[in-house]
């Protein structure tokens, strides 16, 4: 009524345009699932780590890499800052400076990693991968961790396994091979004085050490952060097997459980 | 041609009369003029503001509201605030270094601002801004006929259907700005025969290859008025919506942009399958409706009543992650800095400058760690027993809405009482509701989220219901689309009456301008969290608030072109919501001490107006008490985000302005504008830090912030403007602008004891820590030129293009902005731990814009 109808036309017209225009909302694809194809090791894990002596660091220049499976990942944040990986031949301990690694490196991810530009080290005669050397103290020297940033560039990843056996050992039996490896421990008990107690210090964020025994009375330290969510949790007085990291500090054997899943102390203690 | 030209601009330069009572006057003899006073119609053609910048505002918890693309008003009649709007704009210069919420709009005698922080809400219609004529614009220190402004600039707009002119334009803008294309359709029909005028209109704007990688814009607007007049009685109705959406440009670390050598590096977006991303969206959609009566009871006076209903919302997007790393590629233990070995800051260096995935954000990763992230979710949805076993999201990302109804009314009278007194006044109510919550935008490959609140995870061993947002269906499957997180509604309330008037002799005038008003806000509270059981759910105190405020005016006309004036003022403002709340997210807590915010301020001018010279010079001081503000941040001592509740902040403002323009003859004209002022925080404030999981107190804090300056616009500007106009319709302009005095927005945490005990603050350390570093000076050139003909001269039928250029010299190191970061490293007092974030201005961008209209 009010408008001439050329004017309604280019109005109309103009609106169509406008509507075409805008009539496209974003929609994102979901990527693809892509992991990394097979890949295959240069080097066993044995061997790199036969190139460390103890005390020393030493930097890796060639262009090989390790296939491992992670066994320990920062879940239960026991482990802090570091993942604990596997081959056929033995394990290492990579010290990695990022937290909830376990979101993209969780327990039975296959790895492969560059180890160019890498240094080996120790901590307490725990064998490490670590990223560089750090001589701030000369005294003391350390490994540094694996900045974040190049996670991407040193760790290809690849499937994830969901089930990992550990191997069986007896106390005796654990040695420096061992290192950095999940073991089960059968026929172990906590002894009497660390039964029943919490496994650290949550409150203080304090590590403690309880130590397991075995029924002819071998024992070695189940160590345990302050910060591990079971912290709090008593130790279970049953006897058993228990799963867990073998580790060591110095000439002391310690044990390292991801969490309490680790400890299956249900039997009858020892006589 | 050039006679008419000639006409129009003595006719623009006439209604720059000195005195109010002659504007006045004009406003009320002739009121189809003032409409079509703008700049705007005088070139022709819509001009762009210059470098319309997205930002982000990193504060945390802080949204703010200003960081959407805001089309600035664009006509005057004064020199220095044209110089305002078209050069000093490019660096978000505010006036007087005051914040925008010293400012007022009004739309046809209604406040449009948000209340809740009392920013203005221009861009409620923005792309429409040419169907909001410019009735008024204003310095605030001079009478002004529709609020009781006293400092910033106030504006009244008016979009009523008989105020356009009828015509039918078509513009279509072409830019490497913030968008690319822009669209927009006026039909306008005018007052016709039988008292109706109506005006449609419809556009938008699109970005399809920004200078800012990462960044989109795109606008859809609409806007429909009726009037219909009855005698002397005017009845408008307009309908207008603006839906914007922006992906936005964030403040990026000194470190990074000089790395990757690109001031314009943004972080904000990444590749997912091979598709840009942004993970900060922000949208708005907020349509408007208005009833506006006019009633011209007599030749001098008249009433004006409006009434807007406004729903809608706000949604900003963001990452959010659980249980995982930081997602965001310039978080500080990323980047080079952090590495103390040279070899590994080299390694990490190279990394991200050749991998693209880690200087952006990696979707694709994102969504690979959220395939794998099985989870066993006990007691699921508050039903015990009931387990859910599925890939629960590490990373997805949210939307942080705002949801808003607002109604608002005013009504007023202007006109003369006597035969001399000019004489304003009026009242305004305005309610605002503003429904706060998130909800989830993607999943990310994830199949569901568990509505816990993951920053309150370490109050678990004290309250197991600590990460439960709502206590009432703990551990609540949410999955897209679904509510979660927080949820809370803000309610304000604002009443005012205000006059105006102005009492004209020969050579004096004496104006006295007064307001007294209430405000009132509360907070509602739609969920129990399990942080806060007591005090998290229904209504918080009712905040009430008196408002006042005083302004006199005297103006000495010297001889009818040249006028001196003074004029002071006193305002008492109630405090906003946002200053307020102390966590509004998890419970009604509020400041200690909430009061009133006390200024008083001065402004002694000179203005001359005749034939060829406009010019206003001023002097300003501004002093201001008992102001207040809310910081939250993660604060690495307490591994916890604290609230830093802050008071007593008082500041002064002092400097001059000045405006010239010059008409040298009739095809040059010269436009000066300097400003320089002093702008500091001239009081020490106070501030109570609680722990925001569980509101203990942990520290009462001085904030030593005497004489630091105030934030974020540089405190000088000056530029130089010439125009060129030739007889056959041609325009150009070519204007040089200078910005100084700008200082880093300064974290007042770092002014604190706590923050430098026990370095000495004389020492060099002292020094780096307490010291806010100064931008270099920034300069600009800019040219515009514009061209308009018609084919047949006897038709109304018009085409006109325009081009604008900004930064011609293409400066692209030019500092828009820069903060520093809340976040301090206090257990090492290094202030380069948590440096400061900038934002850079475009590069040389362009503006081409053709209109046809008929």
């Amino acid at each position: 009524m009010i408008y001439p109808t050329i004017f309604q036309k280019r109005i109309m017209w103009g609106l169509l345009l406008i509507c075409q225009f805008y009539s496209c909302e974003k929609v994102y694809d979901a990527p693809p699932t892509e992991l990394e194809a097979a890949f295959s090791a240069d080097i066993s894990i044995k061997d790199l780590r036969a190139k460390h002596v103890m005390g020393k660091f030493e930097q890796i220049n060639e262009a090989k890499s390790i296939v491992a499976v992670v066994v320990a990942d920062d879940a239960s944040d026991n482990f802090y800052k570091t993942l604990v990986v596997q081959d056929s031949t033995g394990g290492i301990t990579l010290r990695m400076d990022g937290i909830k690694l376990c979101a993209d490196y969780p327990v039975g991810r296959k790895l492969s990693i560059n180890l160019k530009g890498l240094w080996l080290g120790d901590y307490g005669k725990l064998i490490q991968l670590g990223a560089g050397v750090d001589v701030s103290d000369p005294a003391n020297p350390s490994l540094v961790s694996i900045p974040q940033t190049l996670f991407d560039q040193i760790i290809r990843k690849g499937e994830i396994l969901h089930t990992i056996p550990a191997i069986k050992v007896s106390i005796t039996a654990l040695n420096n091979n061992y290192q950095s490896r999940l073991v089960q421990l059968d026929s172990v008990e906590f002894v009497p004085l660390d039964s029943a107690k919490v496994f650290a210090d949550f409150a203080n964020k304090l590590s403690v050490n309880r130590t397991l025994r075995s029924c002819n009375n071998n024992t070695i330290i189940l160590r345990t952060s302050g910060y591990a969510s079971f912290a709090n949790s008593k130790t279970p007085s049953g006897n058993g097997a228990v799963t867990g990291i073998y580790s060591v500090f110095g000439t002391t054997k310690q044990l390292v459980i991801r969490d309490e899943l680790d400890l299956h102390l249900n039997k009858a203690r020892c006589k | 041609m050039n006679r008419i030209f000639r006409m129009i601009f003595i006719l623009i330069l006439s209604i720059q009369v000195a005195a109010q009572k002659h504007q006045k006057t004009k406003m009320f003899l002739d009121k189809t003029y003032k409409i079509d006073s703008s700049l705007q119609s005088y070139f022709g053609i819509q001009l762009e503001p210059l470098n319309g910048i997205a930002i982000i505002d990193e504060h945390m918890l802080k949204e703010n509201t200003e960081n959407v693309i805001t089309e600035e008003l664009h006509a005057t009649r004064d020199p220095f605030i044209s110089a305002l709007l078209f050069q000093f704009s490019a660096m978000h210069f505010n006036a007087k270094g005051l914040a925008r919420n010293y400012s007022s709009i009004t739309l046809n005698g209604i406040p449009m601002i948000d209340l809740s922080n009392g920013s203005g809400s221009g861009n409620l219609w923005q792309g429409l801004n040419g169907l909001f004529k410019v009735d008024e614009n204003n310095n605030g220190f001079l009478p002004n006929s529709f609020s009781v402004a006293t400092v910033g600039t106030t504006s009244n707009l008016d979009n009523r259907a008989s105020k356009q002119k009828a015509e039918t334009n078509f513009e279509y803008g072409f830019s490497n700005r913030a968008f690319t294309h822009r669209f927009q359709v006026i039909h306008s029909t005018g007052m016709q025969k039988h008292n109706w005028a109506f005006t449609v209109s419809a556009g938008g704007q699109l970005s399809s290859n920004p200078q800012i990688p990462g960044t989109f814009h795109q606008t859809i607007n609409g806007f429909l008025g009726v009037d219909k007049r009855f005698n002397k009685q005017l009845f408008s109705l307009a309908f207008f919506v603006s839906n914007i959406q922006n992906a936005r440009q964030g403040y990026t670390l000194k470190e990074s942009t000089t790395m990757f050598d690109n001031p314009l590096y943004n972080p904000n977006w990444g590749f997912q399958h091979q598709q840009i991303r942004n993970a900060n969206i922000s949208s708005q959609l907020l349509p408007v409706a208005m009833f506006t009566h006019e009633w011209d009871f007599s030749n001098q006076s008249y009433i004006q009543t409006a009434i807007a209903f406004s729903t809608g919302g706000k949604n900003n997007t963001a990452l959010n992650w659980f249980h995982a790393p930081d997602p965001r590629p310039d978080y500080y233990r990323y980047l080079p800095s952090f590495q103390s070995d040279p070899i590994l800051k080299d390694w990490i260096t190279q990394t991200l400058k050749q991998d693209l995935n880690q200087r952006q954000i990696n979707w694709d990763k994102l969504f690979e760690i959220n395939r794998n992230s099985y989870e066993k979710i006990y007691d699921a949805n508050g039903i015990i027993g009931n387990t859910i076993i599925g890939k629960m999201a590490k990373y997805f990302v949210e939307n942080r809405r705002t949801d808003s109804k607002r109604i608002s009314t005013a009504s007023s009278f202007h006109g003369i009482i006597g035969n001399t007194l000019l004489f304003d006044i009026g009242f305004s109510t305005l309610f605002q509701q503003q429904h706060y919550y998130k909800t989830v935008n993607d999943l990310l490959g994830a199949d569901f989220f568990v509505n816990w609140n993951q920053f309150a995870e370490n109050e678990i061993p004290n309250n197991a219901n600590a990460i439960q947002f709502d206590m009432e269906l703990p551990n609540r499957i949410v999955k897209v689309g679904d509510p979660f997180g927080y949820d809370y509604s803000i309610l304000n309330t604002k009443m005012e009456t205000w006059m105006s008037s102005v009492l004209p002799f020969k050579h004096f005038q004496f104006s006295l301008a007064g307001l007294i008003g209430s405000s009132q806000f509360w907070r509602i509270g739609n969920k129990i969290n399990g942080l806060f059981p007591n005090n998290s759910l229904g209504k918080s105190i009712i905040n009430q608030f008196l408002n006042t405020g005083i302004k006199l005016g005297i103006n000495y006309n010297i001889n009818g072109k040249q006028n001196l004036y003074i004029s002071i003022a006193n305002r008492s403002d109630a405090p906003n919501s946002d200053n307020s709340f102390i966590s509004p997210s998890t419970r009604g807590t509020e400041q200690e001490m909430i009061k009133n915010e006390i200024s008083f301020a001065a402004e002694l001018g000179y203005m001359v107006q005749n034939k060829n010279l406009k010019m206003h010079a001023s002097l300003y001081y501004i002093q201001s008490f008992n102001g207040m503000d809310m910081l939250s941040f993660y604060h690495d001592t307490y591994n916890s985000f604290v609230n830093y509740a802050i008071s007593g902040i008082g500041q002064k403002h002092v400097g001059y302005e000045f405006g010239m323009e010059a008409r040298v003859n009739n095809h040059f004209s010269l436009i000066t504008a300097a400003t320089n002022g002093n702008h500091i925080f001239n009081t020490r404030q106070f501030a109570i830090v609680t722990v925001d999981n569980n509101a203990t107190e942990i520290e009462r804090d001085i904030i030593y912030a005497k004489n630091y300056p105030s934030i974020n616009s540089p405190q000088s500007a000056y530029s130089l403007t010439l125009n060129v106009r030739t007889n056959n319709q041609w325009f150009g302009s070519l204007s040089a602008s200078l910005f100084d005095q700008q200082y880093l927005g300064w974290n007042p945490i770092r002014r604190t004891a706590a923050a430098i005990y026990p370095i000495d603050p004389l020492t060099e350390k002292g020094q780096s820590i307490l010291q806010v570093d100064r931008l270099p000076a920034q300069s600009f050139i800019n040219c515009f030129l514009s061209h308009s003909f018609r084919w047949n001269k006897k038709k109304q039928e018009q085409f006109s293009y325009s081009l604008s250029i900004n930064n011609l010299l293409n400066r692209q190191d030019l500092v828009l902005a820069g903060f520093e970061q809340l976040r301090y490293d206090f257990d090492n007092k290094d202030p380069d731990k948590f440096p400061p974030k900038y934002v850079h201005t475009m590069g040389r961008n362009f503006l081409l814009s053709f209109r046809y209209s008929f």
